[in-house]
């Protein structure tokens, strides 16, 4: 290992994170791409914050402030992209009134790049989505629900690629089992398959065929439970080429993100930010130029906070 | 199988050329979208005209409460009222007799309901999914293990005329329309679809048929409280040992 590497895979976290500054700030300037990932999911209607009623969230949240957070963040990082992993309907009455279409209209003005559903996004039943849907200007990704004979047959992809500089991002979407769980009417002819296989298959295609450098997974399958119920923590163990999984669902807040080492012995991320909007999530990347790429493992490597 | 076929090809084309790849990673911590950020003014304006239809909407006053109702566990006066309104309009949705319904404590969304006016909107938020009441026919016995998977989860809202006792987190006493539970006789139930489905793991419900009545809880409990405001009535309600906990 040349000394500049050696510095900064070991001793920049250490030294310089006491000071108070970024390791590549001082120590790999030009030489890095850094993408900043900013994330929620399960904002669940929240429009405005949660009302000042003694209430455990009051105060909290809010969309006009989150696109004011989003917006200085903008203003200071080159390369952003904003996701969100599911269940941006149901939760106040902004729903049971409008269906989704101030939800849908904000988060098109505050651009965001992908969402994926999550169960209660068929709250308004099939109809009900793709009339909000025809009015968004970024697309709700998918690769495990089969929409043919619904509505929404032929407008759900199953991926979207992002360039940011010289990065190229692969972006899908796993949606949870929804038997059980939604209303069989509200879902109609959309039909769920196997997350795990699913995954696989379009986290090959965008690693190897698309060449991405980072593959994110927006998942709704929920953190991970008791059961041997399918989860974000076992779709990270039992796939491969997926570098990020952000989720939702069970609204957990992760302190950190969680790292795991997937099927192919490699690092998988995982992260959820609680929800209703109360949190932004944010994870940095940063992208080096590499040779002998499949000889490194175990990264990204977490460096900061 | 494809993938590895070419994966030796793969791993030449790779360690011969440069490839980006991402190193290193860092998170900041998201608890942030609080007062101290200051609102964007074009979403404030995008929201604006929705708040206001919404606020006129939500703000109409449909009952009257003489009392503050709250969610309590075992009984509560709230849950209580609830059901007594769900188990009168299920008969009109189903246009015969219904034996009872129940509530799952954790499908109530407010903590309370307080003193006074009752609008609109509060019953949204006291019920915002679009669960619907479904009627089942269900035998004696399945309401025994119904009544102590309540108990085992500390005690469940139901309505006037069932009671049941909780003693070690099981249920004894359970009396319908007054009368102890016979196990061999079938009961009408009015239950939220949600439930009916094995919702929060009321998993001896699951898969007994049942007729959907195409109205929601929230539909009910809006159509009931309108109905007794119009006939001058406020809303009442008591914990009146519909539920006894004894350990």
């Amino acid at each position: 290992m040349k000394r500049k590497d050696f510095i900064r895979y070991t001793g920049a976290g250490a030294v310089l994170l006491g000071a108070g500054s970024f390791p590549y700030e001082a120590l790999a300037a030009g030489d890095a791409t850094k993408l900043t990932l900013l994330h929620t999911n399960d904002q669940h209607s929240r429009i405005e914050p949660f009302p000042m009623d003694g209430g455990k969230y009051q105060g909290l949240g809010g969309f006009a402030r989150r696109a004011a957070l989003i917006n200085s963040i903008r203003s200071e990082e080159k390369h952003v992209m904003l996701l969100d992993s599911g269940d941006v309907f149901q939760g106040t009455p902004y729903f049971n009134k409008y269906l989704g279409e101030l939800e849908i209209k904000l988060m098109s003005e505050m651009k965001y790049d992908a969402s994926t559903f999550g169960n209660h996004d068929f709250d308004a039943g099939m109809a009900g989505f793709a009339k909000q849907y025809a009015h968004a200007n970024f697309p709700f990704l998918n690769a495990n629900y089969n929409f043919k004979n619904t509505l929404l047959e032929g407008k759900i992809d199953e991926y979207k690629i992002f360039k940011r500089g010289n990065i190229k991002v692969g972006v899908f979407g796993i949606g949870i089992e929804l038997d059980g769980l939604v209303p069989p009417d509200l879902y109609g002819e959309t039909k769920y398959n196997d997350p795990i296989s699913n995954a696989n298959r379009v986290a090959a295609i965008l690693k190897h065929d698309h060449k991405c450098n980072l593959v994110i997974c927006l998942s709704h399958l929920g953190y991970k439970y008791d059961t041997n119920k399918v989860s974000d923590v076992a779709m990270a163990q039992q796939t491969s080429n997926i570098d990020v999984i952000l989720g939702g669902h069970t609204h957990t807040l992760f302190a950190k993100p969680e790292e795991y080492q997937n099927a192919a012995g490699q690092k998988t991320i995982v992260n959820q930010v609680g929800w209703a909007g109360i949190y932004l999530g944010r994870l940095d990347f940063y992208f080096e130029e590499k040779k002998n790429a499949l000889l490194i493992s175990g990264i990204p490597k977490l460096v900061s906070e | 199988m494809r993938l590895f076929k070419f994966l030796p090809l793969l791993f030449i084309m790779l360690a011969s050329c440069k490839q980006y790849l991402p190193t290193q990673y860092s998170y900041k911590d998201s608890r942030n979208v609080d007062s101290t950020v200051t609102s964007l003014a074009k979403i404030e304006n995008i929201i604006r005209p929705y708040k206001t239809a919404l606020d006129k909407e939500m703000n109409v006053v449909i009952g009257y409460a003489d009392t503050m109702l709250t969610k309590t566990q075992p009984e509560s006066d709230l849950g209580n009222w609830m059901c007594d309104v769900m188990l009168a309009k299920s008969k009109d949705y189903y246009k015969a007799d219904v034996d009872f319904t129940f509530l799952n404590h954790g499908g109530i969304r407010l903590p309370s309901l307080a003193k006074g006016d009752i609008t609109y909107g509060k019953m949204i938020e006291l019920m915002p999914f679009d669960n619907r009441i479904v009627i089942m026919q269900i035998k004696g016995t399945t309401i025994d293990s119904l009544f102590n998977h309540i108990a085992s989860k500390g005690g469940w809202h139901v309505s006037k005329g069932t009671s049941y006792a909780i003693s070690n987190g099981s249920a004894f006493d359970i009396r319908i329309n007054g009368e102890p539970l016979k196990m061999d006789r079938i009961y009408t139930l009015a239950v939220s679809d949600y439930l009916a489905q094995g919702g929060d793991n009321c998993t001896m419900l699951k898969g007994i048929p049942y007729i959907d009545t195409r109205k929601t809880l929230r539909d009910a409990l809006i159509e009931g409280l309108k109905e007794a405001t119009a006939r001058g009535e406020h809303v009442r309600s008591i914990i009146e040992g519909r539920v006894i906990k004894l350990n």
